[in-house]
């Protein structure tokens, strides 16, 4: 029985932020073409022993605050906030080059982003263990994440590391397009939810038949940057347009609201609820005529615009936002915030139920992994 | 093309090299929309920027333009001898290309050079330079940035992305200097979504402008569409220019996988076309099941537009965006197109995507079962902020 290890930076929580969602889809797909594969991450300390454990997210603290204690080149890259995520995962991932029993005898290595697995993935590279990536995101090229003037140059460094995988994962259609003429192997896996995820999603989508629709909901977790910036500047705009008498209240929440958008403009037109609950979230979607999803930059793709149409609930969503999901039925485009009174007023007129998202073709995702482990 | 100022057209020699205009668009294409996409592209910029401010001037390395009459000899002189061997000492910017592509980055780079002189040589100023992808004019482009004129790159593709150009070991080094020059211009113009969301990314303000071709090609389009109402429908047609390595490479694989898979009898012969073809087609034809037809003149285009069922697009990589899937849709045929081919037009009504060439088959079936009569003709871009973007450069 051959061995397959998936590394992963994420929580399998389906109550979290997109990653772990996606996370989940990922590891479910390759559970059905080999059971026995087994998710390493640090979060449930996997491997790591406690005290260890303590000492580094002891250290990655001090990191992220003193900057003349930073050492290495590498970490040195990265902006503020991320830089105790680089140092923990280094760190991390030496401890399981030690602790991984047979490491050099997996059959393959599955792992999410390697770049911030650098020591890892160089010693899996270095024993010809096949390494399937699953990119999240271009990481970096995530603005917010990494030092402005080192964007290009972690960029050259990361399009190295996934030239040397044998497969890339991604999330998104558009760095899809970007991998492969980088004569990467890259497969377009579009985000769909899990089972679980799915069941709740269609309830809501059962219920907004006999709801009576009003308000404007925007959700995201706000510790991503082009998440929060975008929130911060709809709620303005909303409020300057006075957008509430057209089309109601605008609702804003997610993840880490609370400590990332304290002092936001607030006014009678944009209501803040912080972090939701499922059962919060799930009662709110019955209800809302629209999400509304606005980002002027950002890498990856968002899982809850799939998430939004598979419960029935149009996306508003700028160009940039609506980034894999272009021209689907149930997304409403708008270029520019002045832009979105316009199409606040396409949604009152469209009728009929919005299709659901197709679930993604993934024969050929299927038998490329299958060839990689036979 | 009107508007286009004086020293454009050939024949009038300028003693030397005098500005008529404060706005120029250099470019590595012919000025006709009878050419590949890239000319298509650029006529259509063109058709834009006029209505913004009339009186541009357009300066092509594909003419001898604003090279003055004197040097002219002995520039057409070099840029034809220079022999790219490996033991000689070629500059660095033309050896990380692919030998097929360093003649033509070397010429684009001459130009450049002597372009640049003459810019060094104005008195007046200079408001706004609309270029096409600037790594291709980067001495030309140094110039005009200490200059501090403002610079709008048309960005036909990013270079250093499109696979069979670069060689491999320097792509990601290219690409870097690439993304540098890019971060320096004013506004870049992109013919591809995926392309704007990752230049958006690393901070370069962008526009992204969906082709659409200028009225003369538009016309006949139409014309196309209103005759396919009324002809039968026979055959399936691959055309595009065979010089381009991913373009080729797909046609060939598409070719060879249609003639050993019998896909005539789902609906009816390949028709294969397209510039330099002849060249470059590895499966022969065969009588009912493939046909080729080279270089096809716009009439003959035409014809075979007005009868084909659908028409097939297959590249397996590739940057920018295919200007004949646009066309095509407006020609009222349908697309067939793999996933990669389809970039920056997924999703439209008239386009049939396949995965892979495994898929072809299925997607054939799809067209027989839609209502593929009636594909609505595509949106013609919103320009409004884009044109207000340039407005403002001048403006400052």
């Amino acid at each position: 029985m051959s061995k397959v290890i998936y590394f992963s930076r994420l929580l399998p929580q389906e109550d979290k932020g997109g990653g772990s969602r996606r996370l989940l889809q990922i590891h479910e797909f390759l559970k059905r073409i080999h059971p026995q594969v087994e998710l390493v991450h640090p979060w449930r300390s996997d491997l790591i022993p406690v005290e260890k454990m303590k000492q580094i997210n002891t250290r990655s603290r001090e990191k992220s605050s003193h900057l003349s204690l930073l050492p290495g080149m590498f970490i040195n890259k990265w902006s503020n906030e991320h830089r105790g995520m680089i140092y923990r995962f280094l760190e991390y991932c030496r401890v399981w080059l030690r602790a991984v029993p047979d490491l050099e005898k997996l059959d393959l290595a599955v792992m999410d982003d390697p770049i911030y697995f650098l020591p890892l993935f160089k010693k899996l590279i270095r024993r010809r263990i096949p390494v399937i990536a699953v990119c999240h995101n271009i990481e970096s090229v995530v603005p917010g994440q990494v030092k402005k003037d080192r964007a290009r140059e972690l960029l050259e460094k990361e399009l190295e590391l996934l030239s040397q995988c044998r497969l890339v994962i991604t999330i998104s259609r558009e760095e899809d397009v970007i991998l492969r003429n980088f004569g990467i192997t890259s497969r377009y896996m579009p985000y769909y939810p899990v089972e679980s995820i799915k069941k709740r999603l269609l309830a809501i989508r059962e219920k907004r038949r006999f709801t009576s629709k009003e308000d404007i909901l925007m959700v995201g977790t706000s510790k991503n940057l082009p998440t929060r910036e975008g929130m911060i500047r709809a709620a303005s705009y909303w409020n300057e347009k006075r957008l509430d008498k057209a089309a109601g209240k605008l609702i804003i929440g997610g993840f880490f609201s609370e400590e990332c958008l304290p002092s936001v403009p607030g006014g009678s037109g944009v209501e803040y609820r912080g972090t939701f609950s499922n059962e919060g979230l799930d009662g709110v979607m019955e209800k809302v005529k629209a999400c509304l999803c606005y980002q002027e930059s950002g890498a990856g793709a968002l899982t809850r615009i799939c998430e939004m149409l598979t419960a029935g609930v149009p996306v508003l969503a700028n160009t940039h936002a609506a980034r894999s999901y272009y021209n689907m039925k149930g997304v409403f485009e708008f270029r520019e915030l002045d832009e979105l009174e316009e199409v606040l007023k396409q949604i009152g007129a469209c009728d009929g139920e919005i299709p659901l998202p197709p679930v993604p073709d993934i024969s050929s995702l299927d038998a490329e992994i299958k060839k990689i482990l036979h | 093309m009107g508007g286009v100022g004086t020293l454009f057209q050939k024949g009038s020699d300028p003693p030397e090299v005098i500005l008529t205009s404060d706005f120029l668009y250099f470019t590595r294409f012919p000025i006709t929309h009878d050419k590949g996409g890239g000319a298509r592209r650029m006529a259509q910029i063109l058709e834009l920027i006029q209505k913004v401010r009339p009186g541009l001037e357009v300066v092509s390395s594909s003419g001898v333009d604003w090279i003055p009459k004197k040097e002219r000899k002995k520039f057409k002189k070099r840029i034809k001898e220079k022999k790219f061997h490996p033991f000689f000492l070629t500059p660095s910017a033309v050896k990380k290309w692919v030998p097929d592509h360093q003649r033509f980055v070397y010429r684009n780079l001459q130009y450049a050079k002597r372009w640049a002189r003459c810019i060094e040589e104005q008195t007046n100023r200079c408001d706004l330079v609309i270029m096409d992808d600037p790594i291709y004019f980067a001495p030309l482009f140094k110039t005009l940035i200490k200059k501090n004129i403002p610079v709008v790159a048309a960005c036909q593709n990013i270079e250093s992305l499109a696979p069979g150009q670069v060689e491999r070991k320097w792509a990601k080094k290219l690409f870097r200097e690439e993304l540098e020059i890019l971060s320096q211009c004013r506004l870049v113009i992109t013919i591809s979504r995926e392309e704007d969301v990752f230049l958006k990314n690393l901070g370069v303000p962008t526009r992204y402008l969906p082709y659409y071709p200028v009225e003369p090609i538009r016309k006949r389009l139409l014309e196309i569409r209103e005759k396919r109402e009324h002809t039968p429908k026979d055959g399936i047609l691959m055309v595009g220019n065979w010089k381009n390595m991913p373009t080729r490479e797909g046609m060939n694989d598409a070719a060879r996988y249609w003639q050993q898979n019998h896909l005539e009898r789902l609906a009816g012969k390949l028709i294969v076309g397209g510039f330099h073809g002849e060249k470059y087609l590895e499966c022969g034809a065969v009588p009912g099941v493939l046909e080729f037809h080279g270089t096809l003149s716009n009439e003959a285009l035409d014809e075979l537009l007005c009868s084909v069922k659908a028409c097939l697009c297959y590249q397996p990589s590739g940057a920018g965006a295919l200007t004949r899937i646009c066309e095509m849709l407006i020609a009222g045929a349908p697309v067939l197109a793999g996933s990669h081919a389809a970039r920056s037009y997924y999703n439209i009504p008239g386009v049939i995507e396949f995965p892979a060439l495994e898929d072809l088959a299925e997607g054939l079936r799809k067209l027989d079962g839609a209502p593929a009569a009636h594909i609505p003709v595509p949106l013609l871009p919103e320009t409004a902020s884009l044109i207000a973007d340039i407005q403002e450069i001048f403006n400052e």
